[in-house]
């Protein structure tokens, strides 16, 4: 699988969605299964997928599916390679 | 108008979204002027219930204020009632006006009266009115959107007495500001406004979560001092890492809606402790407006997993199944709380509401406890079915009617913050659907719950379905 279709999957996974949504216009509270605790979920699948551990600033500015993807090079991630 | 709440102090009260301030005489004044302007009086000067769908903002706090202090009897709900929910409720409680801010808000028999940015007043075009009475001040649902229509009944006294009680333990002074982290519609999210504006202390208005920088950079930003969460909120700052935010000027976190495991206790006390924080572990219900017991923050740590003891003019003791007063140590019986705060009792429709105080004071929790040293209590059971999901009280009894509804043999169990169900395989409702659907009308995170086929419900001897087998084998 690719990063992109890991990241792709956590997304459709967490929030019920299917993948023709994911774009920047997919935003934290645009879904309601993306609330609060559905981010806590989404950030421990997303580390669990990529093996890596988010810091606080990341976790809390992740707003978006196209945000992720930034916050994501951070940890050597390129999502979209 | 005479309401604790309300003073002419021309300090801060309300901390708004947009930047600006209202101070306490400014919002007494927008009381005041609200109940002028919404010509919301019935045929007669009887007490009239108006629901008022709330969010954390300032129209939505002038209504609920301008209503309990004109003797009207608001009962709060979530701005994102369904629709189905708000139907029955109109129908069970009859309200004279629905206060709210959607706009595809379909109520058959009113009018809008009143109307300003996003904001209606509803009004029922004609209302004969019926007894309510004279103590009851204000309703709050119990539970969940599991379709009852179940209220609490509350007096003036009970909110005063319980938001002073809270004011005293934790020290509220006028320099406090809460940040409103949790919905005005759920009894502790209101007993923060409620202890704040009483104290003429002040709150930061908002919806955000703690998933919103927007969130942290108002704490940082406007002088923010105390934090309230359920138990979800503390998972949660665990995580983000409590020693790694910027906190600012907080210096009091408060936990309750729920159990949080004594090691999170721990794990957020001793955090706490290295900042320079407060933080109290609490206990309460909605049917005793919304505190019973408080952990004091200096003994958090050293006491992790209890529930405290109770708030000043309160007190706990336990009773073992006939009703006696349970005396030794060491031995489980039902928590009972007698105090200012507990409700008058339950409504279930309109004619409830002309009822007096049914508690007198004493409240039986339904959860089961052990008697500790200097009055503490920890809770080690509950006798009622329900889970508590995200702070969101759900009976389980109601989540089996509910697949029932949908023609689905079920049978419901779980822990907070996650309901289990185990459903007779059907063909023709997947599991993943039935989780998707159930998060939908319960309005929580599908995390929150699991569901699984089974071939067949395991039963007791006597017919009912065996929980406890079923709790083991999940």
């Amino acid at each position: 699988m690719s990063n992109k279709e890991k990241y792709d999957q956590v997304f459709v996974d967490c929030f019920g969605v299917g993948v023709g949504v994911l774009n920047a216009e997919f935003v934290y509270q645009c879904v309601p299964a993306w609330d609060s605790v559905g981010h806590m979920g989404m950030i421990a699948a997303l580390e669990e997928a990529f093996g890596i551990m988010m810091e606080t600033e990341d976790i809390i500015e992740f707003g978006s599916y196209t945000i992720g993807i930034e916050k994501l090079k951070k940890y050597g991630i390129d999502v979209l390679a | 108008m005479n309401l604790p709440f309300l003073h002419d102090k021309p300090t801060a009260a309300l901390l708004l979204e947009n930047g600006a301030t209202i101070s306490h005489a400014e919002l007494a004044q927008r009381a005041g002027a609200a109940l002028h302007e919404w010509q919301w009086d019935g045929p007669n000067d009887a007490k009239r219930v108006v629901f008022c769908l709330c969010r954390n903002d300032l129209p939505s706090v002038v209504c609920y204020l301008a209503a309990l202090a004109s003797g009207r009897v608001p009962l709060l709900l979530p701005v994102d009632v369904k629709p189905a929910q708000l139907a029955s409720l109109v129908q069970a409680y009859q309200p004279h006006a629905v206060f709210g801010n959607s706009a595809s808000l379909s109520l058959d028999g009113f009018g809008v009266q009143w109307q300003a940015e996003d904001y209606r007043l509803w009004v029922r075009t004609q209302d004969s009115g019926y007894p309510v009475h004279e103590n009851l001040a204000l309703l709050l649902a119990t539970s969940g959107s599991t379709g009852s229509p179940k209220l609490v009944r509350l007096s003036l006294d009970n909110i005063v007495s319980n938001a002073s009680a809270i004011a005293s333990y934790l020290g509220i002074g006028v320099q406090e500001r809460a940040i409103t982290s949790l919905p005005i519609h759920y009894s502790y999210g209101l007993s923060v406004l409620n202890s704040h504006l009483l104290s003429a202390a002040s709150l930061v208005l908002t919806d955000r979560s703690l998933m919103d920088a927007g969130f942290w950079q108002a704490i940082k930003t406007r002088g923010v001092t105390s934090l309230a969460g359920v138990p979800y909120t503390y998972e949660m700052l665990l995580r983000l890492g409590i020693g790694k935010l910027e906190l600012g000027t907080l210096r009091t976190l408060t936990q309750a809606g729920g159990r949080l495991p004594a090691d999170k206790v721990r794990q957020v006390a001793q955090a706490s402790q290295t900042r320079n924080i407060r933080f109290f572990p609490m206990y309460g219900q909605t049917e005793a407006t919304a505190r019973i017991a408080y952990v004091p923050c200096e003994q958090a740590l050293e006491r992790a997993g209890s529930i405290g003891r109770a708030i000043p003019g309160g007190s706990l003791w336990l009773e073992d199944d006939a009703g006696q007063r349970i005396d030794g140590a060491g031995v489980q019986g039902q928590l009972v709380y007698a105090g200012p705060n507990v409700s008058m009792g339950y409504a279930l429709d309109w004619q409830d509401l002309a009822k007096g105080d049914e508690n007198r004071g004493v409240l039986h929790t339904g959860d089961l406890a052990l008697r500790e040293a200097e009055g503490f209590y920890t809770i080690t059971g509950r006798l009622s079915r329900f889970v508590k999901l995200f702070g969101v009280r759900v009976s389980l009894d109601a989540v089996e009617a509910l697949l029932e509804q949908q023609g689905l043999r079920a049978a419901a169990f779980g822990d907070d913050d996650l309901l289990q169900v185990r459903m007779l395989e059907d063909p023709k409702q997947a599991p993943k659907q039935v989780v998707h659907d159930l998060a939908a009308t319960l309005g929580v995170n599908p995390r929150a719950i699991c569901v699984a086929g089974i071939e067949h419900l395991p039963r007791l001897e006597n017919g009912k379905v065996d929980y406890q087998a079923l709790k083991a084998s999940a």
